[in-house]
């Protein structure tokens, strides 16, 4: 890919569909729309970079995940209202916050419930880091990864865990100074 | 005119009641009730049963609890997850501490209902021991296992990335059948140690200890809801321990396949965490260790930039 | 009702406080005949309408200090989509809001058909001029209330003066125009069954649609034996006058099983008539997502969590 992309194509005609499903529903849902004004290739599946505002916690922009580029903004009063909302979900792989103070990013970043939580920066990864989610984004991290495929076999759901899982076992910390009950 | 009165002459018992003639006192049963919320509710749905010792010998009238207590005891431990995670990990370490002393307070008690129970004297003796040991091992371990189980990620950009265990929350648990009293409070300690809440259904053939174990978390200083303890049948409520949305986690503990197999499917349809320590010998070294805590928590993984001032370079 | 006697509307005659009249209300009794409300059992489909009705009643509220638009906005969403994984589910009854928040909410809900209601009469005290309540309920309706609801001065009803309090009834209903008028009693700082019923009776002779039992910000607000003294005040006011009014429980009421039992209590005491949300509404904030955890609960058969419904 060319080193000056920001945003590549999306994977597929059939996603490209979902995406545009989902910005039609945010239109319909009452929330405002505002979509970069760039070119898009003749060929291929694109869809420009696109935000939504005025969206409520229970859009379906909000609640269902939508993996395109787009992003739905909500707002908050206090610091316990967006810690609320944050977690008023059933996953928690990733979170990010942004705000100014040292101590304040830490209260933040301490009360949501999520695996990995970006702090002024977002979409890091690192070899060396643990990746992996809370709530339904963490199922059975812990058990070895031929058991999770016994067990689940091809639900898709659970495939994706059992990157997440591999990904994790790389970075988990593993200090065996204890004899485990395994 | 002699006015004293010959105690030998009256049929007057001490407490001043007349003396029936004949029969012994009538003992107070003790009625075993449930532990919800820091309270002992009977059981929702008016059932008990009668577990019977291996001479045949009624051990009690128990709460046969139902899905609706499991349900209400869901809503507690959920309640106090907050509170509970939130403390100071050296308190909840002293709450724990405390636990083990009131324990060893009513040791008699506890070496009297596992005698009931089938168990020799030695035996129940020491059941009992290891119990309040192990609630001493795990105290011990509140305020450790996080720095153990920690890391600072040495990440190759310029932030800082550190690891750290959080407990999930609300564990559903059907604790050992057979070693009553040590397999409860092995369970029930690494996911209290740290901050998770629990729902337990104890033994269910053994049921006495675990209710008067309810007893000894409630003249502890453990706040009410993060331990929950029920009576009554696994077969009729294990597979809601393992249904509901509201539990992040679910251990079982016994080695029954069909059970464990309806639990693998349930947790694929809600994406909830299980496990199994149906291999576990409670009495030995192997059943205590800081990894039980590390079943039931969650990684999070904090990035934090640090700034690299203009012309100081990244060395020392 | 103790006596029919027109002595009831004679406040303006001779100067003396009417509704000296209003029926004497046995507490214990009260109290024991709202609990058996408790005990009747539903289940299955009967369960199921029952929770599609209670939310189909509640005036979904948010009385802050710090209510922004965009609060508004989102409360104004969760009433028309309460949980869209869930078909065939009613909306809620309205949104209830502060008087400076009705044009937005107005705007938001579009043609929806849900109402907005806005609190006023200086809400939450009532302490204020009577000019000024009516100025504060005109404002509301201009920004398009449908229902007004108001708090009655507990302070000049406390000093016995209750002409005052039915001439502001009154004057604040005339305000109203064709919005309904929903008359807050604030009966945890009336303090006793007697002056409830009491109040119950003034503010149903001057004019309310609706009585409404709190604020929400005392307590003790809604509790289900103040609201049976209301609702047999409802019951004589329609054998008298063959006027029906609403019957608004607010505050404190968040969980499903009690809202189900409030609709038991109004069956048996007013009759099906009243089982909708023209004549019946829950204040409350909490309680719809509580009443949706349930519904998903009745047709899945399992448990839920919090976290699968939207807070807004």
């Amino acid at each position: 890919m060319d080193k000056n992309t920001d945003i590549g194509a999306i994977n597929s005609r059939a996603q490209l569909a979902t995406i545009h499903k989902y910005l039609e529903i945010g239109r319909k849902e009452g929330a405002e729309m505002y979509e970069s004004s760039c070119p898009l290739p003749g060929k291929g599946f694109w869809c420009r970079p696109t935000l939504f505002t005025n969206v409520a916690q229970s859009n379906r922009i909000a609640q269902e995940e939508i993996f395109g580029p787009v992003l739905a903004i909500l707002t908050f009063r206090t610091d316990d209202e967006v810690i609320e909302k944050a977690n008023n979900s059933p996953y928690g792989l990733s979170a990010g916050v942004w705000t100014d103070k040292g101590s304040k990013i830490f209260n933040m970043t301490k009360r949501m419930r999520a695996g990995v939580v970006w702090a002024n920066t977002f979409n890091k990864f690192d070899p060396s880091s643990p990746f992996g989610g809370y709530k339904e984004s963490g199922k059975r991290r812990g058990i070895t990864w031929v058991e999770c495929v016994f067990e689940f076999g091809l639900n898709l759901l659970n495939l994706l865990n059992i990157l997440n899982l591999l990904n994790e076992r790389d970075g988990q910390i593993n200090k065996k100074v204890f004899s485990h009950h395994k | 005119m002699d006015k004293s009165i010959k105690k030998s002459s009256l049929t007057i018992s001490e407490n001043g009641l007349e003396k029936k003639t004949s029969g012994k006192r009538l003992e107070v049963l003790k009625t075993y009730k449930i532990y919800i919320g820091g309270q002992f509710p009977r059981t929702e749905s008016g059932r008990y049963y009668v577990p019977v010792n291996a001479v045949g010998k009624k051990l009690a009238n128990v709460c046969l609890s139902s899905r609706k207590d499991f349900r209400d005891a869901v809503v507690s431990a959920r309640g106090a997850f907050s509170g509970w995670s939130g403390r100071a990990a050296f308190n909840r370490g002293q709450v724990l501490y405390r636990m083990a002393e009131m324990l060893e307070g009513r040791k008699a008690q506890f070496i009297e209902e596992l005698t009931q129970q089938d168990a020799s004297k030695a035996k129940a003796e020491k059941e009992v021991n290891l119990a309040i040991d192990r609630l001493i091992y795990y105290a011990g371990w509140c305020d450790k296992y996080q720095q153990i189980f920690s890391a600072v990620n040495p990440v190759a950009s310029s932030h800082f990335n550190f690891s750290v265990p959080e407990p999930t929350g609300v564990v559903s648990i059907v604790a050992p059948q057979n070693d009553s009293l040590l397999g409860l409070v092995s369970v029930i300690a690494p996911v209290i140690t740290g901050g998770c809440t629990c729902v337990v259904l104890a033994s269910e053939t053994k049921p006495l200890c675990s209710v008067t174990f309810s007893e000894v978390l409630n003249s502890s200083d453990l706040p009410g809801g993060v331990v929950n303890i029920l009576t009554g049948k696994p077969s009729e409520l294990a597979s809601w321990f393992v249904d509901h949305m509201d539990v992040n986690a679910t251990i079982y503990c016994e080695k029954d396949s069909s059970v464990k197999k309806m639990m693998r499917e349930k947790s694929a349809l809600n994406l909830k965490r299980i496990i199994f320590y149906d291999k576990v010998n409670w009495y030995t070294e192997e059943g205590q260790s800081p990894y039980f805590i590390m079943d039931t928590q969650e990684i999070k993984t904090t990035w934090h930039p640090v700034e690299n001032i203009a012309g100081a370079g990244g060395g020392y | 009702m103790a006596t029919g006697s027109p002595k009831i509307f004679s406040h303006l005659s001779n100067g003396q406080p009417g509704f000296s009249l209003s029926p004497r209300i046995d507490q214990v009794g009260v109290e024991e005949r709202a609990s058996r409300f408790t005990k009747r059992s539903i289940k299955k489909e009967s369960k199921l309408n029952g929770l599609k009705l209670v939310l189909n009643m509640i005036d979904l509220t948010t009385l802050e200090g710090k209510d922004t638009d965009g609060k508004v906005k989102q409360l104004c969403y969760k009433a028309m989509h309460p949980h869209d994984a869930l078909p065939d589910i009613p909306t809620v009854a309205a949104i209830c809001v502060y008087p400076s928040m009705v044009k937005i909410a107005r705007k938001a809900l579009g043609d929806s058909g849900i109402k907005v209601a806005s609190v006023a009469t200086a809400f939450p005290s009532g302490q204020a001029p009577k000019d000024v309540k009516i100025r504060d309920t005109k404002y509301a309706v201009n920004e398009g209330a449908d229902e007004v609801d108001m708090v009655i001065s507990r302070g000049k009803f406390h000093s016995g003066e209750y002409n005052y309090v039915f001439d502001e009834i009154a004057a604040i209903k005339e305000a109203c125009g064709d919005a309904r008028l929903k008359v807050i009693l604030e009966t945890g700082e009336l303090g006793t069954f007697d002056k409830v019923r009491r109040a119950s009776d003034i503010a149903m002779h001057a004019g309310a649609d609706f009585i409404k039992t709190s604020t929400g910000k005392i307590q003790p607000a809604a509790t289900m034996p103040v609201t049976l003294v209301m609702l047999e005040a409802i019951r004589d006011f329609y054998y008298k006058t063959g006027k029906m009014i609403g019957m608004k429980p607010a505050g404190g009421i968040s969980k499903s099983k009690l809202a189900l039992h409030y609709l038991v209590m109004v069956k048996e005491t007013l009759g099906e008539d009243w089982l909708n949300n023209e004549w019946f509404r829950f204040g409350a904030s909490s309680l719809a997502n509580d009443v949706l955890m349930q519904i998903v609960k009745e047709k899945t058969g399992v448990y839920q969590a919090a976290n699968y419904f939207s807070v807004d």
